[in-house]
Order: C-alpha cells, then sequence, then structure tokens
C-alpha cells in the first residue's frame, strides 16, 4: 500500500495532469483544444529529428549492447579465465560519475563530428549492468544441463549458442528492455559531452531535447504532448518485448 | 473485493487530487511575505526593495519583501510548477524566456489595477508595445529601459576629423573605429560582446538567416578591427576619461539603474559631448527593459498588485526615466533632449539565447572557425531555436 500511494503520488498524479496539460491550450486560459497540441508537436520537424534520433539509438546502439554484453557474460562465466580479472572493468563505468565520464570521452573524442562518440559513451555506460544481470543468469544454470549436454555429444560454441542462451532468454529480453529505456535517458551525458548545449549537432538531438527546450520556452503544451508520446512509446515498446518474451517462452 | 474496494479508493484519491490540481485558483492573502524573483540584476532589485520600503512606511500593512535571485531554468520552472509562494518576478527582455511570459500568457493580467493602465499609456510606444500582449492585456510594467549608444567628445573627434555622428551602422561604426585607431590607438572604447549582441538583434529584426552579404561584411569587418588594440574590449563606465578629453567616443551601456553615470553631462555646458545610438537599416535602436509582472498564481494578489499599483504610480511622477512620452517630465538641457530622441525611437528586442550566435561569433573573431561554419551553423541553431 505505501508504494502504491508513491506511485500514485509522484508518478500516476502528475502523469494525468501532465496529459491534461497536452489537451488544453495553455495552462493559463485552460480552453480545450484536444489534439491540436499533438499535431502540432507531429508536424513539428525537429520532434520529427528528435523521434528519429532516439529510435536509431535504439535500432543501433542497443542490439550491439546487448550482443557485447552477451559474449562478455559468456566468457566470464564458461570461457576466459583472463577475463575474469578484468570483472571490475565492466562494472566500473557504472560508478563512475556521468560527469566525469562525459568530460573524459569530451576530452577523447572531441574532434569526431559524428554521433558515434555518444554511442559509444551509452554502450560503455551501460554494459556494466547488462554484464551483472546476464552473468547471474548464467550462474543460475544447473551443471547438470551442461553435463547432460556434454553427453549428447554438444560443447564449445554449438553448446552455448543451443543450449545455454535459450536458457536465459528471459534475462537477455529484460536487459534489452531495460537499456531500451536506459537510451531515453541517454540526455544527460549527450548534455554535458557537447559541453551543455541546449543545442547539440543535429545527429544527437533526441527528444529529451525537444522537450527540455520547450520547456525553456514555457511551451508547456509542447513539452506536454511530447512527453505522452514519449511515455506511450516506451509502453508500447515495453509491452511488444513482454509479448515477444512470453511467445518465445511458450 | 477487498483489493477491487481498495483500487477504486486509490482511483477516487487521485481523480480528486488532479481535480484539485486543475482548479487550483486561490487568491487569498494569507501570508505576510512576498516574494520577489529576478534573474539577474542586484542594482535594480536593491532599488526595488527601497521603494517597498517606502511603500510599507506609506500603508503600515507590516509586509515584508523577500527577494530570490534564480538562474533562468528555475525561474522557467517556478512559472511552469505555478509555484504559489511566489509572488513577482523581475523580468529583462534579455532573459530568453521573457518573450514567452507574454507569449505564453504566463502572466496575471495588470489591465485593472490602479495607475497602471495610466502609466502604460505614458510611456513610449515601444515600451507599450513590449508590455502589452495581442488582446491588450497588460503583462508587466516597465521599471527600467536601456539603450546602448556612443558617447562622443565632439570636440576632441573634429580634431581628429572623425564625424562620428554621421554612424548609423555597425558597419559605419566600424569604420570609425579604424579611423580613430589610425589617429591614436587607445582613443575609443567599444564593448564588443554587446556591440555584437546589439547589432545581430537589429539584424534579426529584418533577417531570417545570416547567409547574407550585409552580414559577411559586419562580420569581416568587425575581425579586422578587434585584431587592432584592446580597447575594443571596454566592459566598464567609460565616462570620465571622456569628459577628462582623454578619449574620442565609448560605447555606452545604459545596462543598469545605479550605474548610469551620465549625471554629469545634464547641464547646458556639456553641450561638446553628442549621442550616437546605432540604428540599424530599421532606423530604430536596440532598447533592453526591465518589468514586473505577478505570477498569476501567487498566494498574495492583492499585496502584489498594490506593490504593482504604487510602482506605477512612483514611476508616473519620475523625471528623465526615460520610459515616458511626454516631453515635459524631461530637463530642457540638451543632452537629456538627445537621449529623449534615442529613446524615442528605440525598440524592445527580446533576446535570443547567446549559444545561438554569440559564442559562435566570438569563436569565429577569435579565429577558432571560418566565416562560412560560423554562417552555417548559426542558421542551423537559430532554425532549431525559432522552429522547434
Amino acid at each position: 500500500m505505501p508504494s502504491l500511494i508513491g506511485i500514485a503520488v509522484f508518478f500516476v498524479i502528475p502523469y494525468f495532469r501532465v496529459l491534461y496539460y497536452s489537451l488544453i491550450d495553455n495552462q493559463f486560459s485552460r480552453n480545450f483544444v484536444w489534439l491540436n497540441n499533438y499535431i502540432d508537436t507531429f508536424q513539428n520537424e525537429y520532434f520529427q529529428l528528435a523521434l528519429k534520433n532516439s529510435l536509431l539509438l535504439i535500432i543501433t546502439a542497443v542490439p550491439v549492447l546487448i550482443t557485447l554484453a552477451l559474449l562478455i557474460s559468456l566468457c566470464l562465466s564458461f570461457g576466459i579465465r583472463k577475463l575474469q580479472v578484468l570483472r571490475a572493468a565492466f562494472v566500473l563505468p557504472m560508478v563512475i560519475p556521468t560527469a566525469s565520464a562525459a568530460l573524459i570521452w569530451s576530452a577523447a573524442f572531441s574532434s569526431i563530428d559524428s554521433v558515434l562518440p555518444v554511442y559509444m559513451l551509452f554502450i560503455w555506460k551501460n554494459i556494466g549492468i547488462c554484464v551483472v544481470l546476464m552473468t547471474a543468469a548464467f550462474s543460475c544454470i544447473d551443471n547438470s544441463l551442461f553435463e547432460a549436454s556434454a553427453l549428447d555429444g554438444a560443447t564449445g560454441f554449438k553448446l552455448h549458442i543451443k543450449i545455454t542462451v535459450p536458457i536465459i532468454v528471459p534475462t537477455i529480453a529484460f536487459t534489452t528492455l531495460l537499456s531500451i529505456v536506459n537510451s531515453f535517458r541517454i540526455f544527460r551525458e549527450t548534455f554535458l559531452y557537447y559541453g551543455g548545449t541546449n543545442y547539440p549537432p543535429d545527429y544527437s538531438y533526441t527528444l529529451q531535447y525537444y522537450m527540455n527546450n520547450n520547456f525553456l520556452k514555457l511551451d508547456y503544451q509542447s513539452l506536454a504532448a511530447s512527453s505522452i508520446t514519449t511515455s506511450v512509446l516506451v509502453l508500447f515498446i515495453v509491452i511488444g518485448g513482454l509479448v515477444l518474451q512470453r511467445r518465445y517462452s511458450q | 473485493m477487498k483489493s477491487f474496494f481498495l483500487f477504486v479508493l486509490v482511483l477516487f484519491c487521485m481523480l480528486f487530487c488532479v481535480s484539485c490540481g486543475m482548479n487550483n485558483n486561490s487568491n487569498d492573502v494569507s501570508d505576510t511575505e512576498n516574494k520577489l524573483d529576478n534573474t539577474n540584476n542586484y542594482g535594480e532589485i536593491n532599488i526595488l526593495k527601497s521603494m517597498w520600503c517606502e511603500w510599507v512606511g506609506y500603508t503600515d500593512v507590516g509586509f515584508n519583501i523577500n527577494d530570490e535571485q534564480l538562474p533562468s531554468n528555475e525561474q522557467a520552472l517556478v512559472i511552469l510548477s505555478q509555484d504559489t509562494t511566489h509572488d513577482i518576478y523581475l523580468i529583462e527582455s534579455e532573459d530568453p524566456f521573457a518573450y514567452n511570459i507574454r507569449d505564453k500568457g504566463a502572466f496575471y493580467p495588470l489591465n485593472d489595477v490602479p495607475y497602471v493602465r495610466e502609466y502604460i499609456d505614458a510611456c513610449f510606444p515601444f515600451v507599450q508595445d513590449a508590455a502589452t500582449d495581442d488582446n491588450g492585456n497588460i503583462c508587466m510594467i516597465p521599471v527600467y529601459v536601456g539603450v546602448d549608444f556612443f558617447m562622443v567628445n565632439t570636440t576632441n573627434a573634429s580634431k581628429a576629423d572623425i564625424d562620428m555622428c554621421l554612424a548609423s551602422t555597425p558597419t559605419d561604426v566600424i569604420k570609425y573605429v579604424e579611423e580613430a585607431y589610425n589617429y591614436q590607438s587607445g582613443s575609443y572604447v567599444i564593448h564588443l560582446f554587446r556591440f555584437i549582441q546589439k547589432s545581430l538583434l537589429q539584424y534579426l529584426r529584418e533577417n531570417n538567416s545570416f547567409d547574407t552579404p550585409e552580414f559577411r561584411a559586419f562580420a569581416e569587418e568587425l575581425k579586422a578591427v578587434v585584431t587592432l588594440d584592446d580597447s575594443v574590449y571596454g566592459d566598464a563606465n567609460y565616462a570620465d576619461p571622456l569628459y577628462n578629453d582623454e578619449l574620442l567616443f565609448y560605447h555606452h551601456q545604459m545596462m543598469t539603474l545605479t550605474n548610469i553615470g551620465l549625471e554629469r553631462f545634464y547641464s547646458n555646458d556639456a553641450d561638446i559631448y553628442d549621442v550616437v545610438p546605432i540604428t540599424g537599416s530599421s532606423g530604430s535602436p536596440s532598447a533592453y527593459a526591465e518589468f514586473l509582472c505577478i505570477n498569476p498564481y501567487s498566494d498574495n494578489i492583492d499585496t502584489a498588485r498594490e506593490f504593482v499599483s504604487f510602482i506605477a504610480q512612483q514611476k508616473l511622477n519620475e523625471s528623465n526615466s526615460f520610459l515616458l512620452a511626454d516631453i515635459k517630465t524631461y530637463s530642457d538641457v540638451q543632452f537629456v533632449q538627445s537621449l529623449y530622441t534615442v529613446f524615442e525611437s528605440a525598440t524592445i528586442d527580446f533576446n535570443i539565447p547567446y549559444e545561438i550566435l554569440h559564442y559562435l561569433f566570438i569563436d569565429y573573431l577569435n579565429g577558432m572557425m571560418s566565416i562560412d561554419d560560423m554562417i552555417s551553423e548559426a542558421d542551423r541553431l537559430l532554425n532549431m531555436y525559432r522552429y522547434e
């Protein structure tokens, strides 16, 4: 019950208020314009650019992140023993403050005029938690399963592709969803990487920039409409992921 | 069944809270402290505080003022979150969100506040335009307006054969700077950052892109001048050296109420000094203004109204305010009359964030980027700022 109240007060009620603001012309005069704010937002070329960049991050960086995390977890759990010494190195990005990480990244890659450093920063910052989750999942697999597989002739790479990885699909799906949600929170890293500007290069302009800038312009209606749109998008992605996971598990 | 009732109860509580939030328009006068926010200036806030104390002395209502200096983003948060504990904002036209307070209706209309209508009607038309929205609502009352101009020692300038008074565009100023440098290094002072800011705001009144021959000429000529000597980086009040015949001209910023520093020129003996505004092709110098506006969600609307009414009444009776249009409220000395002419034709330009152009322009002047790169990047940022 206490957590239900907490979620209601800090998340659900503000969400419904934002939904209400997205349907009115102005938070001061408060006339209902229904979906006009959404139509304006969807027609805005910079919202389209921000949405495209945010989706591009999900499509390109998240698969790379999950694949890398899976490979590292496999190596840590079953493969190269020397990698275990480096276990702390994969978790280190999680504990380094974002500002410090962005500063280091900015110093190292400032000459590269591309979105690649931001994607790499995202992968670097998030790979630790993915590796921890996947390694934990691998460690939960019963050893007798490996022994039985070995008796059936499955060893090495084939064993992992056919047996190990399919067993932890729910964890992979969860990690993917977590990474997608985290990709919508890349704003802090990008903002600091570009020296605190509200107007980064076009290729790094994501939904959070669009919302933040409209906030500073006191344009609550664009802010509310884009926030609701983003939350619905995240909701669809999460539901889609859960449906796929359930179907695969069955 | 139990969980169903629990769910209904929670849902009811949530809907109640949402509806309370939607109807939160309380105007109760309950607190004994009014909060006045500002984003930048200490000088102005102190003057307003002293006016507040004067008002409290008149009315004997026992209210206190609690001023709070907020960064722009926090001020925007206060406005958008409809924080009821903040009562009055001191807004500068140079705050990036100042225009949006009017544009987005984030103000308490002052139309029926005593003395405000009379005060606004008595102000220069350009001040009225800035303080009133498209529907005729008075969104704020101006407490200060300033225009940058060049103070010229005409005697010295004529000795150097420089007729600075003919300057009207930023490019003209650059030409006279070169002439002054050739006459004597260090005989002039420009505040480079504000010169760029004002020139660009004037330029943006009539242009939507920086990729024009006019802008390129301005940028290239200014770059040639900034390398001459350090006289383009003046950031203080140079009234003293001008008065002592050490300068031909200097860039005077009428930025603060407390730092005007021109009183010495308010006499008829000072007719060797002239005032040269940069009017640009529009013929109108760029003005800066500070306004008071009331938070529409303030808990202390009545007291805030009384304070604003008091300020409007005081301002109506000010002389040499450079806010009032009636020329009879100004001294008849030549210098003041010249200033009146400058202010009469001004326009308040609401600022765009510095990161859109100013910082790029400075990078260009410092040789850190080419003019083509600067123009294309500035155009990109300007479009993003205007249309996002």
